[in-house]
């Protein structure tokens, strides 16, 4: 049970997908222009990891290494599928102001990576609680980055005006490039903070094309 | 019609930039962008699967799936996009090995790339018709390849600034981009007044 | 081999599985989605037209413009809900928004659900002002910036009232005495329209006491505009013939009393001009020609004056005709017909040529001038004004030659006053 809960832990801190290992980077941009997007976005982005990683511990042994990916990438496919037609459904709102980025989900170097690192190594209830943790890390990133912008950017939290600070917010932060930034500023903070360095390369140790991406970058030069 | 065209591939070049404004594709612009050959190489790559890409999923989805199968859009996609990159390495790598040689290492980093799906999701999210769907994604495809382009030169640069401690390495690199991005940010009314 | 074989099965059904799945979810999601989707249609409705409770859908008739997609009925009888589709050069992608119009035939709302503007600029503001409008659209505005869009959203609202006037739903819009006046003034005085109809004009200072609220001249010295206290717009031609229209654009005969005022309101310096055009004409002429004004005519046209003129025991008649051309500029164009209705000499004292872009182009014009001698108002034809590089100024100059041959039947076929 132990071990257990730290694997929950360890995607909000050690191993946090965002600002650590430094996954997802797109919708962690793209969604947080305000808060309730991004949790949106992290909550969905949870479920898909928890379920795609429940069925493919189930499936470990019975799934050959050979057609590993294409089998991983149908089922999750199959889950962001699902997500997106219940949001539709029954949260229209939400389904709207993610967009394109909710099927995206399918790509997301996270759900991917787990898949390929964790749980096609480990049991079921391992696995779920690795989904867990890395998707609530995931969410709980993107609310921290999508506070920053949507106070500071629109003056307001989850669409509520801050008094004060919503005659000065600087909208720029909001926009694309205000995204980079802010990602920018807090992976240093976050470096600085844990005082371990950060990471100096945009690895994708956690993606499951990494090899040939250390491959290709390595041939390239 | 051709000022039409115009306008989508300018468009998506320049004002909806992936990358830069859409944050599609945003690992290799970050990862892949030392150099500027290899951010050439792998524009070009990404160009060339982007059309392929849009030439089989637009006539699959408006003449399969539509409008009883809608749903199953994100499925089919993901794995026709899969199956294509793998397909195009095989028969690059038998029949132009010269040209695997220089794009084909970064083919299977493609099929992953959330810019290659955004952009047959959207054209389809878009009402395309197929010739405007070939633009669109073109254009996204020159949006790409000029960020990364643009960007490993700033990257260049970047290596003999002296950077404070908290920020090297991805902090800067970010930052760096933010301010690329800052300057696509002028684009956006280039468009509206392109045949005003 | 075998494990080749088993990959395949593996993949196969998962494939279908997850399939099958995801075939099961949507047909629970997919009743809910449609009727959220209505749900969010209807939900537009109401908001264009307040305190709507219900609405019916109407059908579209077949001749309604493609801009106009759905037509609603509140059931109460508040009014009417459309929802429209324009498409802008701008985007694929057509802008969409909802109109509701009262059964009065005012607007009481839009809501836009669908905008293409790369960036929201405009969409708050344009659309408000159309609120309160009838099909007369009086107060509409255009944004610059954002052109296309606000030029398309308007023709969309335009065709909403086509539509819904077509259909005897609402009726017509009154246009405000200002819009008709405005609109009236291109079509009484039609020599001093420019190229693209809408009158030149300039206003005159008014001395006080006076009948009229306005007097405008034609930029071009093609007759005044008058305008009664009581909304009558009177014209003055520039011999000094009056006609009078009521604000619908209807002539109406007018007191001799209120001639006279109108001739008086004018200013006169006709004898200046006169001998300037005699002056100009008499280089086609010569020297020796005797010169007669035509007085009275009561044509309405580009011809500012007309002479009849003695030559060589010759009858001639001499025009001078100030067309407004390109940028609104006003061109000079002499000419004179013989008696059996041909031109015998045209001069343009200045062609005004599109000189932006043909700095270097020349035009030439003896032989421009030579194709036009000996034409009459029935053989004359567009290509032989026509100008390279510079038809705003070509149709002028046809125009021009086409009210001198007007005003050359006039006098000669009497009518004068």
């Amino acid at each position: 049970m132990k071990t257990n809960l730290k694997h929950f832990i360890n995607g909000f801190v050690k191993e946090n997908p965002v600002f650590v290992l430094l996954l997802g980077t797109c919708p962690t941009l793209a969604t947080t222009t305000s808060v309730i997007s991004a949790l949106a976005m992290g909550l969905a982005a949870a479920a898909v990891l928890i379920c795609s990683n429940a069925v493919i511990s189930l499936l470990r042994k019975v799934i050959p290494d050979k057609v590993r990916i294409p089998a991983y990438i149908v089922i999750i496919a199959g889950f962001v599928t699902l997500v997106q037609m219940l949001m539709e459904a029954y949260l229209p709102s939400l389904y709207d102001m993610l967009g394109v980025y909710l099927a995206l989900i399918v790509v997301n170097c996270i759900v991917l990576g787990r898949a390929e690192m964790f749980a096609s190594k480990h049991g079921v209830g391992a696995s779920i609680l690795d989904g867990a943790g890395m998707g609530l890390g995931f969410t709980f990133s993107l609310l921290l980055m999508a506070t920053v912008r949507e106070v500071f950017g629109a003056g307001s939290f989850a669409g509520v005006e801050i008094p004060l600070l919503s005659d000065y917010a600087i909208p720029i932060l909001v926009s694309p490039p205000g995204g980079f930034f802010v990602f920018g500023m807090l992976i240093a903070i976050v470096g600085k903070l844990s005082k371990k360095p950060v990471k100096a390369e945009f690895g994708c140790e956690g993606c499951p094309n990494a090899a040939v991406c250390k491959q290709s970058t390595e041939v390239a030069e | 019609m051709i000022k039409n065209l115009i306008v989508i591939l300018m468009a998506s070049v320049l004002v909806n930039n992936y990358v830069l404004s859409k944050f599609l594709g945003v690992c290799p612009f970050l990862g892949v962008s030392k150099k500027v050959g290899q951010a050439t190489g792998m524009g070009i790559a990404v160009i060339f699967v982007m059309l392929v890409a849009t030439a089989a999923t637009w006539p699959i989805y408006t003449y399969l799936l539509s409008p009883k199968y809608e749903y199953m859009q994100t499925i089919v996609f993901i794995l026709v996009i899969a199956a294509l990159v793998q397909f195009v390495e095989i028969v690059l790598k038998k029949y132009i090995p010269s040209l695997h040689k220089s794009l084909g290492i970064y083919l299977p980093l493609i099929t992953t790339n959330c810019a290659v799906l955004g952009v047959t999701l959207n054209n389809i999210t878009d009402g395309y018709g197929f010739i405007e769907a070939m633009v669109s994604s073109l254009g996204a495809g020159l949006g790409f390849l000029l960020a990364m382009v643009l960007f490993a030169g700033v990257r260049g640069k970047m290596e003999a600034a002296d950077i404070p401690k908290a920020f090297k390495g991805i902090p800067i690199t970010l930052i760096a981009a933010s301010i690329v991005s800052m300057s696509f940010y002028g684009f956006a009314g280039v468009i509206e007044n392109m045949f005003a | 081999m075998k494990d080749g074989i088993k990959s395949v099965i593996v993949l196969t059904v998962i494939c279908v599985t997850v399939s099958l799945l995801v075939a099961l979810t949507n047909s629970f999601t997919a009743p809910v989605i449609k009727s959220n989707k209505d749900a969010a249609a209807t939900e537009s409705l109401k908001q264009v037209l307040e305190n709507a409770a219900d609405f019916e859908k109407l059908e579209k008739p077949l001749s309604a413009p493609e801009t106009v997609q759905e037509i609603y009925r509140e059931t109460g009888g508040l009014g009417y809900a459309v929802t429209v589709a324009v498409t802008t050069s701008y985007s694929s992608s057509p802008m969409l928004y909802t109109v509701g119009i009262s059964s009065e035939g005012k607007i009481t709302g839009i809501v836009i659900t669908s905008y293409t503007e790369s960036k929201d600029f405009g969409k708050d503001t344009y659309p408000k002002s159309y609120i309160g409008l009838d099909s007369a659209l009086n107060g509409a505005e255009l944004v610059s910036g954002v052109t296309y869009s606000s030029t398309a959203f308007k023709k969309g609202i335009e065709d909403v009232f086509a539509t819904l006037i077509d259909m005897g739903l609402i009726g017509e819009g009154e246009k405000s005495d200002e819009q008709k006046l405005k609109e009236l003034f291109d079509k009484v005085l039609p020599g001093a329209n420019n190229q693209s109809g809408t009158a030149v004009l300039k206003a005159l200072e008014l001395d006080g006491g006076s009948k009229f609220k306005n007097v405008f001249e034609a930029a071009n010295g093609a007759g005044y505009i008058l305008v009664t206290t009581d909304n009558k717009v009177i014209t003055v031609n520039p011999f000094g013939a009056v006609a009078g229209y009521d604000i619908d654009g209807n002539p109406i005969d007018l007191e001799n009393a209120l001639k006279n005022d109108a001739a008086g309101a004018v200013p006169n310096n006709s004898k200046e001009k006169e001998q300037a055009d005699v002056k100009a004409l008499k280089k086609l002429t010569g020297e020796k020609a005797m010169f007669t004004p035509a007085q009275g005519l009561n044509t309405v046209s580009t011809v500012t004056n007309a002479f009849i003129i003695q030559a060589d025991g010759e009858t001639l008649y001499g025009f001078v005709s100030r067309p407004i051309g390109y940028n609104n500029g006003s061109m000079e164009i002499y000419g004179v017909i013989t008696e059996d209705g041909k031109i015998k000499d045209i001069k343009v004292s200045e062609i005004i040529l599109y000189s932006q872009y043909y700095e270097d182009y020349e035009l030439d014009e003896s032989g421009y001038y030579e194709s036009l001698t000996g034409k009459t108002a029935d053989t004359l034809t567009d290509e032989d004004t026509l100008i390279n590089g510079a038809t705003i100024s070509g149709n002028a100059v046809n125009g021009a030659i086409k009210d001198m041959f007007k005003a050359f039947e006039a006098i000669t076929k009497g009518g004068k006053e």
